[in-house]
């Protein structure tokens, strides 16, 4: 009960403070501070004279907000959002905007809005903040600044406000904002608003204009070794061009003359008639390299940066350079079980990305799931990559029952610094451990095998 | 785009305007009987203006220069409740300037322009780099020092007329460097006079409070 009052509150005390930010200046916000400490210690007349310090104050901060009531304008803002992003790293957006009034505008300030969305009450109890460790026991216990962080991590991105000096009447002007993205997935922008702290530079007025778009973020991305796997390579039954394209199960690879019993559908009918002979195309059967890539998404107490961590790995990787002719499947266990290829004229590596970008970690157990699937498919795999985010009872089980697979298996398990990286099962199975502080390091000596 | 300028410090907090530092503790000064130190503090801290020479002090000297002026403070706290009971209240007002003197030459004699949010709440300082940007960032403590000599000189309580009018004149240095570029606009001419006739407003409810 005293959670739910105290989560109702927050919901409030965040929109006021979020509103206290957006409307009011630098100097504004001091000057509000300086309010209340003057009219405490000039409570008493007699005794100092900062009661004038507050009525003074007090003027000022009323005379600039009465202001920000008659501010007028009429704009409007197109937004050109790039095709995607990546976590982390900061990339610029350019927005146009057209002054429709009949007089010229100074001193604009724009801002951009990501939509704020609140978590639930259920989302915000089993939330975990990695930063809660460096916190006192009052703010673990309160919860105020977990809750912060997550409405930022739902958001999604900082965007930097800009300032815009002049603006003539009825132009435009376009100018580049920059956005930091905070998470994969897709941000959702919701508003835009044009303020200006006219007359006093304490409190800006606004216009409040629709704006809704959304982008795309991607997995951060690591430097990976290319991906030289030394797997068979594995007969696939129909071809890769059954997956690609409808037809032929088999791959044109040469011209030769006709045999009795070749089938009329193979005669090449421009070389006969060129020849004047028959000649046949000929077919192969596919075989090649077809990496499966296992990714675990079963996260329980731990934190969701080795989730995120395992999700950029699977991105490197996918994304690495690879043999020519190799598939890379990715496979995972959501509320399904989901593969998807790429590679050979499948999917791209954006669309992998995007995938990837969506991924959500569960948090009920689904290693059963994740074995039966890898098992349903290992025949056609020729090396498998198992990305873990724990070292559990049932994915020791998995690694026992992968590895006793006929074919090469690395293990990948994350882990964050603080945890036990030594064990048995470790050295038996080869298990290459990843640090979330090192990541890249980590990454860079990762194995060839 | 030559009229757009990117400010990514919107939200931060400019310098205080020369010689403002020097005029509070001027009037911190001349209220509370401190005049020899508020003139010596005014130049020490005014004189980073006129020399380039600086110290390349480390987030930890700051850290323990805030720590330093907050032992101070408590024990400046202590002291006068003690000796002044609760009436000290006032007389700690009076020495704020003091407290905060240790911070006010760092960041005026140290290369890093500003004192880190991490230095003055400790809160932040355990998060360590890995606290977001909206909470830990530099900023410019000219002002509130500013206006902490100014409720400072407040506890002092003399001369009250001519604090008042020194006060609006202080203030108004402060809205006009923070509206520098728009200030001689001429509609800011109109703006000014009704600024006045609501001080004089309010210095006539002053007046009938003080009677």
């Amino acid at each position: 009960m005293l959670r739910r009052l105290l989560f109702a509150n927050f919901k409030l005390v965040y929109r006021f403070n979020h509103w206290l930010r957006q409307r009011f200046t630098s100097t504004g916000i001091l000057i509000l501070l300086i309010i209340p400490i003057a009219g405490i210690f000039g409570f008493d007349t007699r005794s100092t004279l900062s009661f004038q310090i507050f009525s003074i104050t007090l003027i000022l901060l009323i005379t600039s907000m009465s202001f920000a009531l008659f501010f007028k304008g009429k704009f409007s803002i197109v937004r050109k959002l790039p095709d995607y992003g990546s976590v982390g790293t900061p990339l610029n957006y350019s927005c146009v905007i057209a002054n429709k009034n009949r007089t010229a505008k100074r001193s604009l300030v724009v801002i951009d809005e990501l939509k704020t969305q609140f978590p639930t009450m259920h989302e915000f109890s089993n939330s975990k903040d990695p930063q809660d460790k460096n916190r006192n026991r009052f703010d673990r216990f309160i919860g105020y600044p977990r809750l912060v962080n997550a409405i930022q991590k739902l958001r999604g991105g900082s965007i930097k406000a800009i300032t815009v000096d002049y603006i003539a009447e009825q132009s435009v002007l376009e100018t580049s904002i920059e956005l930091i993205p905070l998470r994969r997935g897709y941000l959702q922008f919701d508003n835009t608003r044009i303020a200006q702290a006219k007359p006093l530079g304490l409190f800006q007025s606004q216009k409040i204009i629709d704006n809704k778009d959304r982008l795309l973020i991607l997995p951060k991305i690591y430097k990976t070794p290319g991906l030289n796997l030394q797997g068979k390579r594995a007969y696939q039954h129909g071809g890769i061009s059954n997956a690609s394209i409808v037809g032929d199960s088999q791959e044109f690879i040469s011209l030769r003359d006709y045999n009795p019993g070749d089938p009329l559908r193979s005669i090449h009918w421009r070389s006969f008639a060129k020849l004047n002979k028959p000649i046949v195309k000929e077919y192969q059967d596919e075989y090649f390299t077809r990496y499966g890539l296992v990714l675990d998404t079963y996260l329980l107490n731990k934190s969701e940066l080795i989730f995120e961590d395992a999700v950029s790995i699977a991105a490197s990787l996918m994304t690495a350079q690879k043999e020519q002719d190799a598939l890379l499947d990715l496979m995972f266990v959501g509320d399904n079980a989901y593969r998807f290829t790429s590679g050979r004229g499948l999917a791209g590596a954006a669309n992998i990305l995007e995938i990837l970008a969506c991924v959500e970690p569960v948090y009920e157990s689904n290693i059963k799931e994740v074995e039966s699937m890898v098992r349903q498919v290992s025949h056609e795999c020729s090396v498998l990559i198992c990305i873990l985010l724990a070292l559990d009872e049932s994915r020791t089980g998995l690694i026992k029952e992968l590895s006793g697979l006929n074919i090469p298996v690395k293990f990948l398990l994350l882990s964050d610094s603080n945890e036990e990286t030594q064990g048995e099962v470790l050295k038996k199975y080869d298990i290459h451990v990843l640090q979330h502080d090192s990541l890249q390091q980590d990454l860079d000596t990762l194995w060839i095998m | 785009m030559d009229n757009v300028s990117d400010k990514p410090d919107r939200n931060k907090l400019s310098p205080a305007p020369p010689g403002l530092i020097m005029a509070s503790l001027l009037l911190w000064g001349w209220q509370t009987e401190f005049f020899l130190y508020a003139v010596i503090m005014g130049v020490v801290l005014e004189l980073p203006i006129f020399i380039k020479w600086r110290i390349d002090f480390s987030d930890k000297d700051i850290n323990q220069l805030a720590d330093l002026s907050g032992v101070i403070f408590f024990i400046l706290t202590v002291y006068i409740f003690v000796n002044y009971s609760f009436q000290g209240i006032y007389k700690i007002l009076e020495l704020m300037p003091f407290v905060l003197l240790l911070l006010m030459l760092a960041q005026g004699y140290g290369l890093q322009n500003g004192i880190k949010t991490s230095a003055l709440f400790i809160s932040i300082r355990r998060l360590g780099e890995s606290a977001g940007s909206d909470v830990l960032y530099k900023t410019n403590i000219g002002l509130p020092y500013v206006f902490i000599c100014m409720i400072s000189a407040s506890s002092g309580n003399k001369f009250s007329d001519y604090f008042f009018y020194i006060m609006r004149a202080y203030h108004c240095m402060v809205i006009i460097h923070a509206k520098a570029k728009i200030f001689f606009e001429n509609h800011m001419a109109c703006l000014r006079r009704i600024c006045h006739f609501l001080f004089l407003l309010n210095s006539t409810g002053i007046s009938a409070t003080t009677i």
